[in-house]
């Protein structure tokens, strides 16, 4: 039963990890704007294709 | 207006406003204006036409008129120091709040922007807040960032309140709570799993107790960190002797926490870990949802944010920038045109043409002549006038009724519901143990400890720490979507019990769209054909109104024009002058007939003759009598007015007619509201600044804005001027709310009363803690979330019939929809929204 010891002090260290990655996400202002970035990704940087669309 | 309608043109390609027969174009694309047109330009020479692209409803913002020298503080050294961010060398941070900002494609351009000037060097939006943040060199300076922003219709507001305006940051420090009373409230309960699975007796006593230390180990954090604001809240109510929701709460952790540790010192068991992480787990996200408010709405604006950074000094015959609070009586200041006056005084040169709006709701403009005096608040549209002050800023007139400390006798924060039964709440808590501890006493001393504390830790005050935040942070969110947007959570209650509705008249019954036009006088057709040609060429919206009024076909053109800021037009048809605007530019002298008429005048004369004036009322808002007539039902209506009683027959049909009081000053109003408090609760519905003060005075203040992102007085809650047809609805549903929200008390009630049957009798085992405190948290959860939604739905389909659309009920009836709908209330709810912005 002793690797009951071993198996819970690794179930905690990965839950821990899951929570310092929490707090670095709030840290890091993940949660400052829910807004923006998820319109932000969908932008295209077609900036070639235009240029030559305007040079036609 | 119908004639709108019929006259419905091409619409800009920039902003998407009807154009009104302009002729302004590029290639195919139509213009409504010369600022549209330019912002064109701009964007096509830097590639940026992606910007129409994305947002297919015209994402552009019409470019209103703006002075040059509108930015030109910011050549100040000291006041670009207080705007920037900060300084590295030649870099330069500075954070805008641009209230333009409405879709994603302002997003897109903004942050495109160092495509447009290569001295930015980044940018980033943050749309919620409607802020911007850029970075940029020394090749562009503040003020031609500004201007820049501004030439392409994100006009960056930059006022007195500095740095203070919307820099309500996310709490973060709840967020870090919540994740570690989650993780620390889910490892408990694993750990604690073995003690209610009975196979204890397998288990050999190290691993049992490695599990009990480990939990004790993982509530630490919980108890010492996460529910520190409710030790200190308690502690404060302590202090100033008074009761409140948070002792219960923390008498509980406190009695939860110490019989766990003597539990686990004496090896009798457990404790309460799971139940006590638990809790406070459930409370902090209560906690979370209630505090989930409009970002890019202030409800407590003042004066400052109202007024500009800083004005024109005049000192020894030399201009120079000043900020505010630096400005003292008997200074002489420039106000240019547009510009708003920041404190009382007089003309001391040239002419006063002022703009009340903000401060009446009264659209026409205002003549002041030297040695007159003016107010602070109103807005100069005209030549620049030099006024001395007689007042420093904060002592004049409007900001000094704003400053007074009207909410004295409000009470801070907490609601009435919240305060009056939260208090019997907690004293009944205290006397229950205390009664158990004494019954216990005499018979068996250990009982009777571990009853007094049992009652503590059992009895949780659900209905206050998760009934409302979620039954009415759901509420909020419906309103919010509908157009009402609530100041906090507990203005719902604000809104469901009053007695009384006061309305303001002008801004707030009447809209300054479309007014109402007529013509006194005589014009033949082809007069009206020129009159029509010549207001066709500017933008003005009163030359707008008398394009769309005017029902002739119009094939003649001005062979000359001129437009005389905020003066009128001048234009030449071969040999007829045709004139349109001021009395003083018809020539004409007649002030006193000025008086005796409301509302705005545009004269026209041809050929030297005045041939008569067009006038502009401020119509009622067309469902001003559906609404009133469904309010007068339940509430007593009210009108304050600053204007004439000139309509006082008209408003009578819709008010009694001893309610109707005209020709109210600020200080008046507010006196009113005062003295109407004394016999029930006042609901203040206002538009202006002169509303401020009554506003917060009353028990609810209303404020009502054409456009959510313009400024608006401190107030408990902003009603979009297109949601006004919903405030019956709105009303009747806070009630609904509020029903709820009581009708989930007896439900809290009931779970109390089953722990409190165990609790008293000494018979508390953490596995009935335990089971119990979760299912009343939820239980208690959903009832209100859902009993929300169903009212919403409920409300929604009585109004149906009289044609009111009221969005965001729940579609749904099965208990997946419930689900669904509970699962988008605690994810999504603000993307809905912001669109309407």
């Amino acid at each position: 039963m002793s690797v009951l010891i071993i198996l819970v002090i690794f179930s905690l260290l990965v839950a821990g990890s899951f929570l310092g990655a929490f707090i670095w996400a709030i840290r890091d202002g993940q949660y400052d704007d829910d807004y923006s970035p998820s319109v932000r990704m969908l932008f295209d940087s077609k900036k070639s294709e235009i240029k030559q669309k305007s040079n036609k | 207006m119908e004639s709108i309608a019929e006259h419905t043109t091409a619409k800009c390609y920039h902003c998407g406003n009807e154009c009104g027969g302009s002729d302004i174009k590029i290639e195919s694309k139509i213009f409504c204006c010369n600022g549209c047109k330019s912002v064109y330009e701009i964007l096509d020479a830097n590639l940026l036409c992606d910007y129409y692209a994305l947002d297919t409803n015209n994402p552009g913002n019409k470019i209103e008129e703006s002075v040059k020298s509108k930015f030109a503080f910011l050549d100040e050294e000291t006041i670009i120091a207080k705007v920037l961010d900060f300084q590295e060398g030649d870099k330069f941070g500075v954070t805008f709040y641009i209230p333009s900002i409405h879709c994603s494609s302002c997003i897109w351009l903004l942050e495109n922007m160092q495509k447009i000037h290569p001295g930015i060097i980044a940018s980033n939006v943050h749309f919620r807040k409607k802020e911007i943040n850029i970075q940029f060199n020394n090749r562009i300076s503040l003020r031609q960032l500004a201007e820049l922003l501004t030439s392409l219709g994100y006009a960056p507001v930059i006022n007195f309140n500095g740095k203070e305006i919307n820099r309500k940051t996310v709490n973060k420090a709840l967020l870090y709570k919540i994740g570690i009373a989650g993780f620390c409230f889910g490892n408990i309960m694993m750990l604690s799993l073995p003690d209610y699975l009975s196979v204890s007796d397998k288990f050999s006593g190290d691993i049992k107790g490695l599990f009990i230390y480990l939990s004790l180990f993982l509530s630490l954090p919980v108890f010492t960190y996460c529910s520190a604001d409710y030790f200190a809240s308690s502690w404060n109510a302590i202090k100033t002797r008074t009761v409140n929701i948070d002792l219960p709460i923390a008498l509980g952790v406190i009695a939860a926490f110490s019989q766990s540790i003597y539990e686990i010192y004496t090896g009798a068991g457990p404790g309460y870990l799971d139940s006590l992480s638990g809790l406070i787990f459930f409370l902090l996200i209560g906690k979370w949802y209630q505090n989930k408010t409009y970002e890019a709405l202030s409800f407590e604006r003042d004066y400052k944010s109202y007024f500009p950074l800083a004005v024109t000094k005049i000192e020894n015959n030399s201009e120079r920038y000043v900020t505010l609070d630096k400005l003292k009586a008997g200074d002489t200041i420039l106000i240019r045109n547009n510009e708003i006056i920041p404190a009382d005084g007089y003309i001391l040169e040239g002419t006063g043409v002022i703009d009340y709006s903000f401060v009446t709701g009264e659209s026409s403009l205002t003549t002041k002549e030297t040695g007159q005096k003016v107010y602070a608040g109103g807005r100069q549209e005209g030549p620049a006038v030099k006024i001395i002050t007689s007042k420093e800023v904060s002592e004049s007139y409007l900001t000094q009724l704003w400053n007074k400390d009207n909410a004295t006798d409000k009470l801070n924060g907490l609601v009435e519901f919240t305060n009056k039964i939260g208090k019997y709440f907690t004293i009944a808590v205290l006397l229950i143990s205390l009664g158990s501890y004494l019954y216990w006493v005499g018979k068996d001393s250990g009982i009777a400890l571990h009853a007094a504390v049992s009652v503590l830790i059992i009895f949780c005050p659900c209905i206050f720490a998760l009934a409302i935040p979620f039954g009415f942070g759901k509420a909020m969110n419906i309103l919010g979507r509908n157009g009402l947007f609530l100041k906090n959570t507990e203005t719902i209650e604000k809104l469901a019990h009053n007695d009384f509705i006061v309305f303001d008249k002008t801004g707030t019954i009447t809209t300054t769209e479309n007014p109402e036009v007529s013509f006194v006088g005589e014009l033949t057709n082809a007069q009206s054909e020129m009159v029509k040609a010549l207001v066709k060429n500017s933008t003005h919206p009163l030359s707008r109104s008398i394009y769309n009024f005017l029902k002739v076909d119009s094939s003649v053109k001005p062979d000359s024009f001129i437009e005389i800021p905020s003066q009128g037009l001048k234009g030449r048809f071969k040999e007829i002058e045709v004139i349109a605007g001021t009395a003083e530019i018809a020539g004409l002298n007649i002030k006193k007939e000025l008086e005796m008429v409301s509302g705005s005048k545009v004269y026209v004369k041809v050929n030297d003759q005045v041939k008569g004036y067009f006038i502009f009322r401020n119509s009622y808002r067309k469902s001003f009598e559906q609404i009133s007539g469904l309010l007068k039902k339940k509430y007593t209506l009210h009108l304050l007015s600053g204007d004439n009683d000139s309509e006082r027959s008209y408003l009578s049909n819709y008010f009694p007619p001893s309610n109707l009081h005209f020709n109210q000053t600020p200080q008046s109003k507010l006196e009113y509201i005062k003295k109407l408090s004394k016999e029930g609760k006042v609901m203040m519905i206002g538009d202006g600044l002169n509303d401020a003060g009554a506003l917060q005075q009353s028990n609810c203040g209303i404020s009502i804005t054409e456009n959510c992102g313009n400024f608006s007085p401190a107030c408990d809650a902003i009603l979009d001027a297109s949601a006004f047809s919903r405030l019956p609805v709105f009303l009747k549903y806070a009630k609904a709310c509020v029903r709820s929200v009581y009708g989930s008390l007896a439900i809290s009630l009931s779970y109390n009363i089953i722990g409190l049957y165990f609790a008293v009798q000494g018979l508390l085992k953490p596995l009935v803690a335990a089971l119990l405190m979760p299912i009343s948290s939820v239980s208690v959860v959903l009832f209100v979330t859902i009993m929300s939604s169903l009212w919403a739905k409920k409300i929604w389909t009585q109004i149906k019939v009289t044609n009111i659309i009221f969005q965001g009920a729940l579609p749904h009836s099965s208990l997946t929809g419930l689900l669904i709908n509970l699962y988008q209330t605690i994810n999504n709810e603000c993307t809905d929204h912001t669109c309407d912005f």
